[in-house]
């Protein structure tokens, strides 16, 4: 059968309304479908579309009230670190901890193990930078790290101990 | 008023009078099937948990997808896979998730709609009594409002993650930079020249289309430009994060925005010319 166009189907569906109100028993039942079905879609609209303003805006709690928050806090706690040694001469000499750490040699290893995160995460990588490059460097780290508002200073110019 | 009352007329003529072609929801009831086995199968298989609760919630949830994919008493199965899912959501904090919700919600709008009309069990049997009695094949048309209910919750879930977008730390492009730095650690990014401007042009970009798909996809001549960009987006998400089936379920539901009667004919054109060997 071929499929009627949307304005047709509107048509139709007021025609078999029309139709049906000729029968008054498949009518009484065509009139409590409708309604039936108005109420049902009126409640579903109001909770899928309500949820998200009452869960967004109002900040209001609740598991089975939808919200669409994707990658809400993914990616929150994650640092940027610049690792460098201070020469006594002024000079800075930068180290790629990925490098220094063996980290690009596991690239395929899951992130979470390639990732550093929070101050704590900084300081354990510094521990094994400074078993890399000895106790005598002055080595130092500039760290950033990912909020929600955006990246925000961690340390600047630490001495790593 | 008069105009406020036209406009709810026509709301409800556009939502709940929609009788067209029952083929893209039979599309969606076995697309939907294949998701959730997809996300819930490994999880649900009987050696997971053995206690009797786990395996009777595991029959019943492999029974009624099973028959939601196959097309015998789908509606049925449908609605009864929604609540399937539903109780550890809501009941046990489990898989709470977006991606789980979406799945669950429109497991049940499709239950609302006919699907069972086309590419089913049912149809088949349906055309077989059909063909002994002499009479014409059933029609593939019932009324599709759930498919609306599809549509509308498309709608706002891009207007909502579009809305949750709007602050500076994510149109800077910083919250993508901090996903590069959570999910591709091991290079210094930082290094690399126009990073953080190409990360604000994507974030600039995907809200600004998300702000269009919750709308555009209404509108004929939008949608045909919008949906290959919103495919586009999506695939890029699902080949860039681990979002497992939230992309193959937007696609899918994407059927919802497209007239029944269009993926009907379009799909009758496909066959046209085949002859049977």
């Amino acid at each position: 059968m071929t499929p009627v166009s949307q304005d047709q189907s509107e048509k139709t569906a007021g025609e078999a309304a029309a139709e049906s109100s000729d029968l008054s028993g498949c009518s009484e039942r065509h009139k409590l479908v409708s309604i039936c079905r108005a109420v049902a879609f009126t409640l579903v609209i109001l909770y899928i579309g309500l949820g998200p303003f009452y869960r967004q805006v109002l900040k209001g709690k609740g598991d089975a009230i939808p919200a669409w928050q994707m990658y809400f806090g993914r990616g929150i706690g994650v640092c940027d670190v610049e690792f460098y040694i201070r020469h006594p001469d002024g000079r800075i000499e930068y180290i790629d901890h990925f490098k220094t750490l063996g980290y690009d040699k596991l690239l395929n290893v899951h992130h979470h193990s390639r990732r550093i995160r929070w101050a704590k995460g900084v300081l354990e990588v510094g521990q094994h930078m400074r078993e890399k490059v000895g106790e005598t460097a002055d080595l130092r780290v500039n760290a950033r790290i990912g909020t929600r508002e955006g990246w925000k200073p961690l340390y600047v110019d630490k001495r790593i101990e | 008023m008069k105009t406020l009352l036209r406009f709810v007329q026509r709301f409800y003529n556009w939502g709940l009078c929609y009788y067209d072609s029952t083929r893209s929801v039979g599309l969606i009831r076995i697309g939907l099937a294949l998701l959730i086995w997809s996300r819930w199968g490994g999880e649900l298989i009987f050696c997971r948990d053995i206690r009797l609760s786990a395996i009777l919630y595991s029959s019943a949830f492999f029974i009624l997808t099973g028959l939601m994919c196959i097309g015998l008493w789908a509606r049925a199965a449908s609605i009864g896979t929604a609540i399937l899912l539903f109780i550890p959501f809501a009941m046990h904090r489990l898989w709470v998730h977006h991606h789980t919700f979406l799945l669950m919600i429109s497991t049940l709008f499709i239950a609302l709609t006919p699907c069972d009309r086309s590419y089913s069990l049912a149809r088949w049997l349906a055309l077989r009594r059909a063909l002994k009695s002499g009479l014409p094949p059933p029609p593939e048309v019932g009324n599709l409002w759930g498919l609306r209910l599809i549509a509308i919750q498309l709608s706002i879930v891009y207007f909502w993650t579009a809305y949750e977008k709007l602050y500076w730390g994510f149109l800077s492009g910083a919250r993508l930079e901090h996903l590069v730095y959570n999910y591709y650690a091991g290079y210094d990014y930082a290094s690399v020249p126009g990073f953080s401007a190409l990360c604000c042009i994507a974030a600039i970009t995907t809200v600004t289309l998300e702000f269009l798909l919750s709308f555009g996809l209404y509108l004929p001549k939008l949608r045909k430009y919008l949906m290959p960009a919103g495919i586009g987006l999506h695939a890029l998400f699902y080949v860039l994060l681990p979002i497992r089936t939230f992309t193959l379920t937007m696609i899918l539901l994407y059927l919802a925005f497209i007239p029944a009667a269009s993926v009907h004919r379009f799909i009758d054109n496909m066959h046209k010319g085949y002859e049977p060997a």
